[in-house]
C-alpha cells in the first residue's frame, strides 16, 4: 500500500520548530514547507499537508486559492487550532470562545469533550482524554459538510472532517492547539492527542488513495 | 513620566493582546511581522517581539535589528529561541519535567521593572506554576539575571547591556502582555505599566522633543 507523503508548514514559530523537528513527532513529517515559501511549492507532491497551529491566518489567505486547489487535487489539507480557516475558506462558522486554562483545578471537573461518533475510525487513535486540554472557540454554524468528530457535551464541534467540499480531496480543522502546546513543552494531554491524530491522519489517507486507485482501474 | 514610542511585533490574526491598549502614556504601533521590515525603527525605545513571531524572518533581517540595537534601541524578546537570530542569543533549553515544586521562580537581582511583584506571585498563575517560565534561553555571559526557574535556577529573564550599544531584555516563557495579566489587570497591569515605564525612562535612543 502506498504510504502517504505528509507535509507540514513551519511558520517560523518557536513551538513550529520544535514540534516538528524532535521526536516523537518528527517521524510523521516527510516534508516541513516554510511559510513563506507555499506559493513556489508544488503541494501536488503531498498528500497531507498541516497547517501547524497558530500560523498566522492573514499569511495563509492570500494562499487560499493555492491551498483549495491542492483539495481538490486529491489532497488533505488539516487547518490546527488558531489558523482560523474561516477566515480564508469559505462556508465555515466560528465562534471563539473564552480559554478557561484553570478549570482542571476544581475536583471531579470535566470539560466537556467526547468524540462525536464513537463508530467513527478516529476512535481507535484518539479517545476524549487526549483532546480534553482546554476551548479556543467552536465550528459553528457547522456546514452540513463538516461531519464533526470532536465536540462539547453542547454539540459544539471541535474537529471536523469534510469529504465532500473539495472532493476528491478533503479538509479536516480543529480549534484545538496542541502543536502550540506541545511545542512550548507544555501539557502533556496536547502530546497525546497528535500521537493520536498524526496516526489517524495517515491511515486514513492511505485507505482514501487505496480507493482512489481502485477506481481507476479500468472494468 | 517619559512617553515612550514602542514597535509591537504580532504574527497572529486578530488583535493584539488587550493589554496593550491598557497601559498609560506611551505609544504602540502594531504591525504583523513581515510589515516591519519597511518600517524606520530608529524612533522606537524598544521593539517588543511576541511570542509567536516567525524566527526564520528575523533570522533574515538580523542586520536590520543589530543597526538598530548599535544606535541604542532595546529588543524585547518573548518566548524561546529556536533559532538564534542574533549573536547574542542561544537555542531555548527546556528544563526536564520533575514536577510542580521544581517550576519555583527565584528572584536573581532585583530590577525597577519589576518593582512590586515577587517571584512568588509570578510562579504560581491562579494556583498553577509553570506558565511563567520552564526553562531558558541561555544569557550571554554577564548578563543580568532577573528571574531564574528550578534547583539548577537555569535564566528566565534576563537583560543584556550590549557592548556595542542597545540592550535586550530576553523572557523565556509565555508571553509577558499575556502572562502577567493571568491573575487579572489589577495585578498585571501595574507590573506592565513598570516594564514599559522603565524602558522609556531609560531609553539609550538619542533624547528628541517632547511629544
Amino acid at each position: 500500500m502506498t504510504r502517504p507523503v505528509v507535509a507540514i508548514v513551519d511558520g517560523g514559530q518557536h513551538y513550529h520548530h520544535a514540534a516538528i523537528a524532535r521526536e516523537p513527532l518528527a517521524r510523521f513529517f516527510d516534508h516541513v514547507v516554510y511559510l513563506r515559501d507555499i506559493p513556489r511549492t508544488d503541494l501536488s507532491a503531498f498528500d497531507i499537508l498541516i497547517l501547524t497551529c497558530r500560523t498566522n491566518a492573514y499569511y495563509l489567505a492570500p494562499l487560499a486559492g493555492q491551498l483549495q486547489a491542492f483539495m481538490r487535487g486529491g489532497g488533505t489539507l488539516v487547518a490546527m487550532g488558531e489558523t482560523f480557516p474561516h477566515a480564508w475558506l469559505p462556508d465555515i462558522g466560528f465562534r471563539p470562545m473564552q480559554t478557561d486554562f484553570w478549570w482542571w483545578l476544581e475536583p471531579g471537573a470535566d470539560l466537556g469533550l467526547r468524540m462525536s461518533d464513537p463508530a467513527h475510525p478516529i476512535c481507535r487513535h484518539l479517545t476524549r482524554d487526549d483532546v480534553t486540554f482546554h476551548l479556543h472557540g467552536a465550528f459553528e454554524p457547522l456546514h452540513p459538510n463538516h461531519k464533526p468528530l470532536v465536540e462539547t457535551k453542547d454539540g459544539e464541534c471541535q474537529l471536523f472532517e469534510d469529504v465532500t467540499s473539495y472532493a476528491p480531496g478533503r479538509l479536516v480543522a480543529t480549534t484545538l492547539d496542541p502543536f502550540f502546546h506541545h511545542g512550548a513543552f507544555f501539557m502533556p494531554a496536547t502530546t497525546r492527542m497528535l500521537l493520536g491524530m498524526l496516526p489517524w491522519l495517515i491511515e486514513s489517507e492511505t485507505g482514501r488513495i487505496a480507493s482512489r486507485a481502485a477506481d481507476a482501474v479500468p472494468a | 513620566m517619559t512617553r515612550g514610542k514602542f514597535l509591537f511585533v504580532q504574527n497572529a490574526w486578530g488583535d493584539p493582546p488587550p493589554a496593550l491598549a491598557m497601559i498609560r502614556g506611551h505609544r504602540f504601533d502594531v504591525f504583523q511581522q513581515y510589515e516591519i521590515d519597511r518600517l524606520d525603527w530608529s524612533e522606537y525605545d524598544a521593539v517588543y517581539l511576541s511570542m509567536s513571531v516567525d524566527q526564520i524572518h528575523l533570522v533574515e533581517i538580523a542586520p536590520k535589528i543589530e543597526a538598530y540595537l548599535d544606535g541604542g534601541g532595546a529588543l524585547v524578546v518573548n518566548g524561546h529561541v529556536a533559532r538564534p537570530f542574533l549573536p547574542e542569543l542561544r537555542r531555548y533549553e527546556p528544563m526536564p519535567r520533575r514536577g510542580l515544586a521544581e517550576l519555583r521562580l527565584r528572584r536573581e537581582n532585583e530590577h525597577p521593572m519589576f518593582e512590586g511583584v515577587s517571584a512568588e506571585t509570578l510562579t504560581l498563575r491562579r494556583g498553577v506554576a509553570g506558565f511563567y517560565g520552564r526553562g531558558s534561553n541561555p544569557p550571554p555571559e554577564g548578563a543580568l539575571v532577573i528571574h531564574s526557574v528550578g534547583p539548577d535556577r537555569v535564566a528566565v529573564d534576563w537583560l543584556w547591556e550590549r557592548p556595542g550599544g542597545g540592550r535586550i531584555f530576553a523572557h523565556a516563557g509565555v508571553e509577558l502582555l499575556a502572562v502577567l495579566m493571568l491573575e487579572g489587570p489589577e495585578q498585571g497591569l501595574p507590573a506592565l505599566q513598570r516594564i514599559f515605564d522603565w524602558l522609556a525612562a531609560t531609553s539609550g535612543l538619542p533624547a528628541r522633543e517632547a511629544a
